[in-house]
């Protein structure tokens, strides 16, 4: 079955190929805020504010670690899903020898993969330009550690996309969802500013949510420098969410297939 | 052998919950029965057709038997597995194709789609490549394969998309209106398709159809369904013959001869004319009859076509 997963990967890629000019223009998404925040990070530094306890390249190694986060780790309603639930796509997918969950997992983040090649190549051309270092100021440690987290948080971020987008099954219409998250999400998950700098009380409960986990601690951890058992435990949340959503997706999934009307 | 009962049922049920009212409070909700008590056993030997009135429950039975959908009551068998449970070797021996419902992907060459199915169902590529020109010789494909499927005519699609549902060569195919909205010729060749993979790979194929002749050229087993109970089950050319007439039309010199007539063959009157309905396979012997004991210059013979005897069945239950 793997052959199956690695053969959509293939074609999902090719697929997305296939308009090559929205695809390119569709960076300029990225390009857009991440040039405003870097932005106005240097700006409010010139005039001799500092935002938190951040010093300006770190900040700026932030920004851009949580645009490439922010893109990777992206959580939403997926419309694909949410139409095979409405429109009966489901159909065909649930009468093939694979697991509608993997075939997603894999669909989205084979997108998310081309995506995130171009998103890397303008982060960089972005660290260099607004730090003046060829190589990026980042330590080997950090770097592991980020990709030990990835393990962890590519699944989960799917895992919530899923999670919301299977609630199709209850309400038909999950537009509301997508409003709200585009909204609450760059606040709450660390993509505009960094949670630390919120009052306390706020900062103690957003980086115990689990929009922390998909941008604010991957950037903190790329921009700056966690020791091990910090870094342990930030993992251990980050799987507890993941075993949450997974109890919760399962449940969800159980009972929305009960009602499930295979329209068509 | 169990197996060989390709579906068994046994008092099926099944019940949509639809809206009938839509407020922000309090929703009404009604429950309808799509399916009543169908009970039925099919094997593997024949092709099996499910004709019948829109909102009779043929799409509704094929979600039953794939296992899209679970039953509200009553118990089900395909290949000897319960469907709804969806068990990984159940779904690796049926296929479906929904009419009017892609399942390839629309913006790279179909070829590239319909390779996803060798990857889905694990077989080699060799395999594929002698599937595929078997299967394209026999549906009069050729570059097509290599258009992405937004250039392609709706005909080509539902080919391309047909291929799809059973390139991996499952014992069941299930397919739901697999002509709808084509032109004659394409409908013609997918029923021989459809044939021809019953022949040459043992494919025994349920086919759920308003177009008669989808259910006769393929199915040699049918069931007409009404309002979701089964109105028939059985042999589709037994049911042909049983309800096969044929009209004759006798236009005779005196309405005395046209009355004689009528009362002997339980005729309809129309002044000295004549019109009689017999089975097809009486037909032959009343004319022979009328010839030897009546003087009758002319007549005209009109058989019903099978669409009229499946119309027929349903407009008189």
């Amino acid at each position: 079955m793997s052959s199956y997963y690695i053969g959509l990967g293939k074609q999902t890629i090719k697929e997305a190929m296939a308009y090559r000019t929205n695809f390119i223009l569709s960076f300029l998404v990225i390009l857009i805020p991440l040039a405003g925040e870097l932005l106005l990070a240097k700006f409010v530094y010139t005039k001799g504010y500092q935002i938190g306890t951040w010093q300006l390249n770190h900040l700026l190694l932030y920004y851009i670690s949580a645009t490439v986060a922010s893109e990777f780790f992206a959580i939403g309603t997926w419309w694909d899903i949410g139409n095979d639930i409405k429109y009966g796509g489901l159909n065909y997918h649930l009468i093939r020898p694979y697991s509608y969950f993997w075939h997603n997992f894999v669909v989205y983040y084979s997108l998310k993969l081309v995506f995130i090649v171009f998103a890397l190549i303008i982060a960089y051309f972005a660290m260099v330009i607004f730090s003046g270092n060829f190589i990026p100021d980042i330590q080997l440690l950090s770097l592991l550690q980020f990709f030990i987290l990835a393990l962890i948080v590519a699944p989960l971020a799917f895992l919530i996309t899923f999670c919301l987008s299977i609630l199709t099954f209850f309400f038909m219409d999950i537009d509301f969802i997508s409003k709200i998250l585009g909204v609450l999400l760059p606040f709450i998950s660390g993509n505009i500013l960094p949670l630390d700098i919120f009052p306390a009380t706020i900062r103690e409960i957003l980086i115990k949510l689990p929009s922390a986990y998909l941008v604010y601690y991957p950037s903190c951890i790329l921009s700056g420098n966690y020791s091990w058992k910090e870094f342990s435990w930030i993992l251990i949340e980050a799987l507890i969410w993941l075993l949450i959503f997974w109890i919760f997706t399962s449940i969800l999934w159980f009972r929305g297939r009960k009602i499930y009307e295979a329209t068509g | 052998m169990e197996i060989d009962q390709a579906i068994k049922l046994q008092s099926l049920y099944k019940n949509y919950r639809v809206k009938t009212s839509v407020s922000l409070f309090k929703p009404n909700f009604k429950d309808i029965a799509a399916i009543r008590g169908v009970s039925f056993i099919h094997d593997m030997k024949q092709n099996l057709g499910i004709f019948g009135k829109n909102g009779a429950g043929k799409t509704t039975l094929i979600k039953l038997l794939t296992g899209i959908l679970p039953p509200t009551s009553g118990e089900i068998k395909v290949l000897g597995f319960i469907p709804y449970k969806l068990k990984k070797e159940f779904k690796k021996q049926i296929g479906l194709f929904q009419g009017g419902k892609g399942q390839l992907i629309w913006d790279i060459p179909a070829i590239q789609s319909l390779e996803l199915s060798r990857y889905i169902y694990g077989y080699s590529k060799d395999e594929f490549l002698q599937r595929l020109a078997d299967f394209s010789k026999a549906l009069d494909i050729g570059d097509e394969l290599n258009q992405p499927l937004r250039n392609m005519s709706l005909g080509q699609r539902c080919k391309m998309e047909l291929m799809f549902s059973f390139l991996h060569l499952p014992r069941l195919v299930f397919l739901d209106e697999p002509t709808s909205g084509l032109d004659i010729i394409t409908r013609s060749n997918l029923r021989s398709f459809i044939n021809y993979c019953h022949q040459q790979y043992g494919i025994c194929f349920v086919i759920s159809s308003h177009n008669v002749k989808d259910i006769t050229d393929c199915c040699k087993s049918c069931i007409i369904l009404d309002k979701g109970h089964i109105l028939y089950q059985g042999d589709t050319n037994y049911l042909l013959e049983k309800y096969q007439y044929d009209i004759i039309s006798i236009n005779v010199d005196s309405e005395d001869m046209a009355k004689e007539i009528s009362s002997k063959f339980d005729g309809k009157l129309n002044g000295s004319q004549v019109i009689l309905e017999t089975s097809s396979s009486d037909t032959d012997e009343v004319i022979t009859q009328l010839l030897s004991q009546y003087n009758i210059g002319a007549f005209k013979l009109k058989r019903k076509d099978t669409e009229d005897i499946f119309t027929e069945i349903l407009k008189n239950e």
